[in-house]
């Protein structure tokens, strides 16, 4: 099943529900927030659908497919990241979206980089575990670039399938585009729904897993021991802890590891002047931490959106009579309005 | 001076635009916000229930009024608009028919035992 089923919001643009959400979630120490960026989002749902299509079909896939946070720009292509060094760094989407597509099934993934720097930044803090890591000074960026991907491709889980640059380019002009200046995005899956992601406007919510509390030292030890017989079954993945006072606190990234049936991430900070664990311990620079990780489910009363469709049961008795009234006081109203700024226009004359 | 019960409704109607998706919200015009939100009521806090449906909130009458008129004027398209308008003409045909039987002198006389 899929890991996606808790919590964390990324907040390019919130609108006040999100913010109460936000609020509630940062107060009960669930949320981790990125608020890198400020652009608003443009949906294009028909592309959106036109390339789903088309890449269902060229890759004969009937099972769940996912654009992986894609914000496509011409300009930059690549692997999505939403670390944001700014504003105390956050989480990085890509390593997420590469491991939990495997157990997703999700058969297609589209990598694309937003920022080169976060991308060295995930690489040199050894987040993307490429083998025989390139040389990032070596060549220009658009050789390394490609040469990162073509690596990172080969780290795939079975199943996923990147879809690159190019490939993306000739989906878009085989569809009739020409221009590439759209952003888009889609977080939901087509298919069983196993990933929790609403995108209403330009506010999207994601859920997944966040840093819960250190464990006793027994058993921190005993996983201390197994990580280092590598006998932990491991998985790649991003974890940032807020609390109320600094909702951003890390910028490390962890490897996810299962034991009896529980998650457990290592923490090794190596930047944790300020980072405390929920129980109020300091962290300390070098020393390994075992934390359990543990699933949110979202608050369903706080993020209920009404559909417009709704509306339909309850308007569909209402009588001309009565609409017209909430129509003619707003006009009149308008009237006076008018006729006051005009007196003003008048006076000051 | 709007009555009180459209002004209550306006609050109601103002809590339940915050619960709408925005692309729907950014369709009303500024100045008809304007006028909702001047005119809303200074003393009813609306307490809806948001994780249920509208048809269950027991929503009052003149919300479901105020929705209906922003249904019409900036929700609905030509169609939707064209239909939406038949139904609200038909309400309002059946309910003046039921307002003359009602109060119809003739019907009421006939009816008295004198």
């Amino acid at each position: 099943m899929s890991d996606y089923k808790d919590y964390f919001i990324r907040s390019n643009y919130m609108d006040e529900q999100n913010k109460r959400l936000q609020e509630q979630m940062k107060k009960e120490g669930k949320v981790k927030v990125s608020e890198g960026e400020s652009k608003k989002f443009i949906q294009d749902k028909e592309i959106e659908k036109r390339l789903t299509n088309y890449f269902k079909r060229k890759y004969d896939s009937k099972d769940t497919f996912m654009f992986s946070h894609i914000r496509y720009k011409y300009e930059y292509f690549g692997i999505r990241t939403v670390l944001d060094l700014n504003n105390g760094g956050t989480t990085k989407e890509i390593q997420e979206d590469i491991i939990d597509s495997a157990t997703a099934h999700i058969p297609i993934l589209v990598p694309y980089i937003e920022d080169w720097d976060y991308l060295q930044f995930m690489i040199l803090n050894n987040c993307l575990k490429v083998e025989d890591i390139i040389d990032l000074n070596s060549g220009n960026e658009e050789t390394v670039k490609k040469d990162l991907i073509s690596k990172i491709k080969n780290i795939m889980p079975k199943g996923v399938t990147i879809i690159d640059e190019t490939e993306l380019d000739s989906a878009l002009k085989e569809l009739g585009y020409t221009t590439y200046k759209f952003e888009f995005t889609n977080l939901g899956p087509l298919g069983d729904g196993r990933i929790t992601t609403k995108l209403y406007g330009e506010v999207e919510c994601d859920y997944t897993r966040y840093p819960k509390n250190n464990i006793d030292e027994k058993l921190s030890n005993k996983l201390e021991e197994l990580y280092s017989q590598n006998r932990l079954e491991v998985k790649l993945k991003t974890y940032g802890k807020g609390t109320e006072e600094k909702p951003i606190h890390i910028t490390d990234c962890h490897e996810e590891y299962t034991f009896e049936g529980k998650k457990y991430i290592r923490l090794l900070s190596k930047n944790s002047s300020d980072l405390k664990l929920s129980n109020g311990q300091k962290i300390e620079d070098g020393n390994p931490y075992w934390i359990e990780v543990e699933e949110i489910e979202k608050d369903e009363k706080v993020q209920e959106v009404h559909d417009v469709s709704e509306l339909q049961s309850i308007i569909s008795d209402r009588r001309q009579g009565k609409v017209s009234e909430v129509l003619t006081e707003f006009i009149n109203e308008e009237k006076i309005n008018k006729e006051k700024d005009e007196n003003t226009q008048k006076d000051i004359l | 001076m709007i009555r009180v019960e459209l002004s209550e409704g306006i609050s109601e109607t103002l809590d339940i635009l915050n619960h709408i998706d925005k692309i729907y919200v950014n369709k009303i015009p500024e100045n008809f916000k304007r006028f909702l939100e001047k005119n809303k009521s200074k003393t009813y806090i609306p307490k809806l229930d948001h994780s249920k449906k509208l048809n269950e909130m027991n929503l009052k009458e003149s919300t479901k009024d105020i929705l209906a008129t922003i249904y019409i004027h900036y929700w609905a398209d030509l169609k939707e608009k064209a239909e939406y308008n038949n139904m609200l003409a038909k309400n309002e045909k059946k309910y003046q028919e039921e307002l003359r039987k009602k109060y119809n002198p003739d019907d009421l006389f006939k009816n008295s035992k004198l």
